[in-house]
């Protein structure tokens, strides 16, 4: 392999300037030269291999700041059960994914009772007309709930003592798992999955970031609805994977982090719920459910404390935070955790904050908090008759306001929350520009920032990361097009055309 | 002797051999089929409809002459040349007369709530090895697998039980530590129960483990987090508050120690005249070689270094010579070793009951004879010296 790479007839983007340089030179890991016009050709003679970028821009690597990269490597191997609107269409999709893997256990994923004609999960009767085979685990939408049939029933050390079982009429159970007994299961599932499994997983499932010009994930692993073995996991194989991975471990064990030298916590420690779930702690009613608006799952004083341990333990923390009352929650408690301690600097994260309120933002400034957020939900979930306006009604107008937030400073890092919406830089920099709220739109530089020197900021390594500098690490992507030249809407169709990772081609279309 | 097992994997031994392996899947749920229904005749109708659903009524009927056939083979007559298993012309049953045991049966059989002896629980306690017929599931055959099924759930909750019954009687008879084991089991199957939680908390601070009971409640609430995202009750918490408010000696513990029954350490102390701190030094291997390690070595690290400048005990880091230790000083002033003694004496006693024999008063070393006199000065009631010459 050559040591150097010389990339040519580029539009780069440095994101430390508004400047477009024409080329740059990479020698073993490190951007060593960038420059306009013609001033690359001193370097011809030197054996770089040359890319020629075609015009198309140049890009510092993606970094996605929020992904949960074991459990969506493990559901990209499961069946998804999101489209299946009848128990036959569930029984096609298993007795599918059994023929094709006769002797590997059935796991599906994104079932969702009110998409079914039938308005309820299949029990194990209904499962094993379809599969009776091999064990069948098929998990809800939000993981909540999960339905099995009788092999998985026996074949899983299932705790029937525990809240959450199901029984029919003869005291049998009927396949329904949820509450306690939902979590002791699947945590247990999970425990189980061998680390081979979990590498292969991720190896294979690497290869789509790659595609997308992903080279530094923020891995949101372990804790609650996940397995604390993921994070192990990732804390233990990190290096042996093509891209970079930030852990952040989903505890509130900060002993534990502690002692595996972490210098952050947090991710997904759920102040409130989801907004498909209704849970999302609000300061009004569900516009679908009057009356309900959503929960906490802290008190103030607990969070308080917790908030003020990660202060005196000088550890980054991320809380993930949806509702505004939420919100105000994790606010309250770093004002708290800051007053006593006075150790600012750690970067403190919130991951999501689909609702801040302008005061919000003001005191998220003032506290030098980061807003870790998934631009995509807005593609997905935004504008008039989407998930948004059905759960919040007219306030579906108020969520996200990237506008609003880079406007007073705070600094946003943009992420896919993996596997909830695809791991796709360029759709993330879409959803923030072509926002269905006109006035919260960002500019495709601010948006470009969510994804390549505000990420490396969110995890302290915009030292080394998120820009194309001298002396900067060779993170790179090549995309087939000059964004700044393309529709706006038609960002997400941009393809990337190279990842260079550390130095190293680790993808190129035209070979691909 | 027949013994059959149905929990854990299945399994049937006699005369203590496990012919498990001549056995096929089908065989061991023939023979729990009719060991569960062994004081009736089984039709063998229903017998197929359990073991042969989808085999035509011949096949079926051979396959179930097969199956007899081969446990007439396995299992060896009794004494008196009577198989294990009767069969007719359209039933099956175990044969009343032939002799053999069984964990399930033998769990049928009891009712929980009418045993009152600990030991009795223990036995039943000891049967549960796994779930009920674990690992079995035969294709095809529903209403086998929904016969397993429901067993499962059967046991699982007399398991619970006889769990609770023993923590309740172990609590009658202030048992704490086998309590504790009991609770752990417990808990093991219930992770997110409260109830089980604040006993065990109440047991560890009842017991002056303030330490394991802090760590147990820290670890409950970071179970319950990230499982349920939920905190622990109020009562937990406030039994946490009071536990962290309280010292060594809070008042609960001082009003709660005449129930606990403190284990006994009995120490011989050697003596020689000329060998400063050999006396003590002898106590302290005493205390070292019964008591609980994990307790012992609750007492800061300071305290240890400066004992173990007397008296070379185990412990990861003091497996080293205590020279090598780091920050170990080369020499550690008498002051400093008669306050680490003293310490632990007083930890110690917390838990134990410690009776000091002196062998010959007369030729312990001076400052252990200073240290023993000023240790009955102290009166502590769970220390006693007694002088078998003076």
């Amino acid at each position: 392999m050559k040591k150097e790479i010389l990339i040519i007839n580029g539009k780069c983007l440095s994101m430390t300037n508004q400047n477009q340089y024409d080329w740059l030179l990479v020698r073993k890991d490190v951007i060593v030269d960038i420059g306009f016009g013609e001033g690359y050709k001193k370097y011809l003679n030197h054996g770089a291999a040359v890319l020629d970028a075609k015009g198309g821009t140049v890009l510092p690597g993606f970094i996605d700041s929020h992904f949960h990269v074991v459990q969506a490597a493990i559901n990209s191997k499961s069946v998804d059960l999101s489209q299946a609107k009848s128990f036959d269409d569930i029984g096609c999709l298993i007795s599918e994914a059994s023929k094709n893997n006769p002797d590997k256990v059935v796991r599906g994923i994104r079932l969702d009772a009110q998409n079914l004609r039938e308005g309820k999960l299949p029990d194990r009767n209904v499962l094993d007309k379809y599969c009776k085979e091999i064990p069948v685990f098929l998990n809800t939408v939000e993981y909540q709930k999960s339905a099995l049939n009788t092999y998985a029933l026996l074949y899983y050390k299932i705790p029937f003592t525990l809240e959450g079982v199901e029984f029919d009429e003869n005291q049998v159970p009927t396949g329904i798992i949820t509450h306690y007994a939902n979590v002791f299961l699947r945590e247990s599932i999970l425990r189980n999955i061998p680390n081979s499994r979990r590498m292969e997983a991720v190896k294979s499932f690497a290869q789509t970031l790659i595609e997308k010009g992903i080279t530094t994930i923020n891995a949101m692993e372990g804790g609650r609805l996940y397995s604390d073995k993921d994070a192990e996991f990732i804390f233990e194989y990190a290096d042996q994977f093509t891209f970079d991975i930030a852990l952040f471990y989903q505890t509130m064990d900060i002993p534990k982090v502690k002692e595996m030298n972490l210098k952050r916590i947090g991710g997904c420690l759920y102040l409130d719920g989801t907004f498909g779930a209704r849970t999302s702690a609000l300061s009004f009613d569900y516009h679908d459910s009057p009356g309900n608006r959503g929960g906490l799952n802290f008190t103030q004083e607990e969070l308080n404390d917790f908030v003020l341990d990660c202060y005196m333990n000088k550890l980054q923390l991320a809380l993930y935070t949806i509702g505004d009352r939420a919100i105000e929650q994790a606010l309250n408690a770093h004002e708290y955790a800051l007053d006593r301690t006075g150790n600012a600097g750690l970067r403190h994260r919130l991951e999501h904050v689909e609702l801040p309120t302008g005061n919000h933002i003001k005191r998220a400034k003032d506290l030098g908090l980061i807003f870790s957020m998934t631009p995509t939900y807005e593609s997905i979930w935004g504008g008039p008759n989407r998930l948004y306006w059905d759960r919040l009604g007219e306030k579906y107008q108020l969520t996200n306001p990237f506008h609003e937030i880079v406007e007073q400073g705070v600094v946003v890092c943009g992420g896919s929350d993996c596997d909830v919406t695809p791991a796709d830089p360029l759709l993330g920099i879409c959803s923030a520009v072509n926002h269905p709220v006109e006035k919260h739109r960002v500019d495709i530089y601010n948006a470009l920032k969510m994804f390549t020197c505000n990420g490396a900021y969110g995890i302290f390594e915009e030292d080394r990361k998120g820009s194309l500098e001298e002396g900067k690490l060779a993170d790179i992507v090549i995309l087939d097009q000059d964004i700044l030249k393309v529709k706006k809407e038609k960002i997400k169709d941009i393809k990337v055309n190279n990842t260079i990772k550390s130095g190293r081609i680790i993808f190129n279309r035209e070979k691909r | 002797m027949l013994t059959i097992k149905m929990l854990g994997k299945g399994a049937v031994f006699y005369d203590e051999e496990c012919i498990s392996d001549k056995l096929s899947s089908k065989l061991v749920a023939l023979i729990c089929l009719l060991v569960l229904n062994k004081n009736r005749n089984m039709s063998k109708e229903k017998i197929i409809s359990y073991l042969w659903p989808d085999s035509r009524d011949e096949a079926a009927k051979s396959n179930l002459r097969f199956n007899l056939w081969s446990i007439k083979k396995i299992i060896p007559p009794n004494r008196d040349g009577e198989d294990f298993i009767l069969s007719g012309r359209d039933y099956c049953r175990i044969n009343e007369k032939y002799p053999f045991s069984c964990d399930k049966t033998m769990l049928d059989g009891v009712k929980v709530s009418q045993l009152e002896k600990v030991e009795e629980l223990i036995k039943l306690k000891e049967l549960f090895k796994g779930d009920f017929l674990e690992g079995l599931y035969l294709r095809n055959c529903n209403d086998f697998n929904e016969m397993i099924l429901f067993e499962r759930v059967v046991c699982q909750n007399k398991q619970v039980e006889v769990l609770e019954k023993v923590i309740s009687l172990y609590e009658e008879q202030e048992q704490f530590e086998e309590e504790l084991q009991v609770l752990n089991e417990v808990a093991a199957i219930e992770p997110y129960n409260e109830q089980f939680a604040y006993r065990t908390i109440q047991i560890y601070g009842r017991l002056g483990n303030r330490t394991a009971a802090i760590n147990y409640y820290k670890n409950f609430e970071i179970v319950l987090r990230r499982n349920l995202n939920t905190a622990p009750s109020n009562e937990l918490k406030l039994l946490y508050k009071e536990l962290l408010e309280s010292s060594c000696s809070t008042k609960s513990e001082q009003k709660n120690k005449g129930r606990v029954s403190k284990r006994k350490i009995d120490i011989r102390v050697d003596s020689l005249k000329g060998v400063a701190y050999f006396g003590i030094a002898s106590i302290v291997a005493g205390i070292m070689k019964n008591a609980e390690k994990s307790y012992l070595f609750e007492l800061d690290k300071a305290c240890l270094d400066d004992l173990s400048y007397i008296y070379h005990f185990s412990k990861p880091e003091y497996d080293k010579p205590a020279s090598e230790i780091p920050g170990f000083y080369g020499y550690v002033p008498p002051v400093r070793i008669t306050q680490a003694f003293l310490k632990l004496m007083e930890h110690v006693a917390h838990r134990y009951s410690i009776l000091i024999k002196i062998n010959s008063f007369e030729d312990l070393d001076l400052v252990s004879k200073n240290l023993v006199q000023y240790l009955e000065r102290l009166k502590h009631e769970n220390v006693i010296v007694q002088y078998e010459s003076k």
